[in-house]
């Protein structure tokens, strides 16, 4: 692979991890707005699980990824 | 120097990593105004590198090495006939969006050969962004829902009009590195 090649493929990289990122902010929100309310205790695991479970619904919502 | 012939495709592994792992996370990641903010930057990063470049040499084919998700009859554009080639495609894929969203088959064929750029004018900087201005427009008036109508890139999977409108911002993209590095040539 030439220079250029490697070099677009870390920014496809770099992208993926800021558009993550532009995901993962919103649920932080909600999920630490939703323990103020309901006075939950704020949980790193739950607000994992709460992530993963968004990235895990936009593989079938709106359209299935992998067809 | 040899060049690969138009719609030579891209090496297999290249080609399955975009297909099988490089579309599915964009549709997980991106909404159609994530795509269109992206591409926005991607223009102006393409405005600011050319308009520092004499127009003269936007001209001037340069042979660069194979860059990420392009095929080897590419390597050897100007300036301008990538920029062509993007208006182009752009042109192209707005009417393939346009008539996904009315939920009606595409009824051409979609073939590498045919987005081929054949002029490299002097002036194509000005097409280029007249262009992406009517795209933005187009795309902020369009209804943003999903269509079930499909029509298929040549290299990959069937898109439907939200695939293909990310696709335009792919595929700005790919052809801005390509531009850097005609650019890193031509100094």
């Amino acid at each position: 692979m030439s220079s250029n090649a490697i070099g677009t493929v870390i920014r496809i990289f770099f992208i993926f991890i800021f558009l993550l990122f532009c995901w993962f902010v919103p649920v932080v929100f909600l999920y630490a707005l939703a323990s103020y309310i309901f006075n939950l205790e704020f949980s790193y695991g739950i607000l994992g699980v709460l992530f993963l479970a968004l990235i895990f619904i936009r593989m079938f919502y709106p359209k299935f990824v992998f067809k | 120097m040899e060049f690969g012939k138009p719609g030579g495709g891209l090496p297999q592994l290249e080609r399955l990593a975009i297909k099988n792992i490089l579309v599915p996370s964009v549709r997980i990641l991106l909404t159609w105004n994530m795509a269109l903010s992206l591409l926005k930057r991607e223009v102006r990063i393409i405005k600011s590198l050319v308009e520092k470049i004499d127009p003269d040499k936007c001209i001037e084919k340069m042979a660069i090495e194979r860059t990420f998700a392009i095929e080897d009859h590419t390597r050897q554009f100007s300036i301008n006939m990538v920029l062509e080639h993007l208006c182009i495609t752009g042109n192209g894929i707005m009417m393939v969006i346009k008539t996904l969203s009315e939920e009606k088959e595409f009824p051409r064929d979609i073939t590498i050969e045919g987005v081929k750029p054949k002029e490299n004018k002097l002036s194509q900087i000005d097409e280029f962004v007249n262009f992406y201005e009517s795209y933005y427009e187009f795309i902020k008036n369009l209804p943003k829902k999903q269509s079930k109508a499909t029509k298929a890139h040549p290299w990959f999977v069937k898109f439907n009009n939200y695939d293909w409108s990310v696709f335009m911002y792919m595929h700005t993209f790919i052809h801005r590195r390509q531009l850097q590095a005609i650019i890193k040539e031509l100094k």
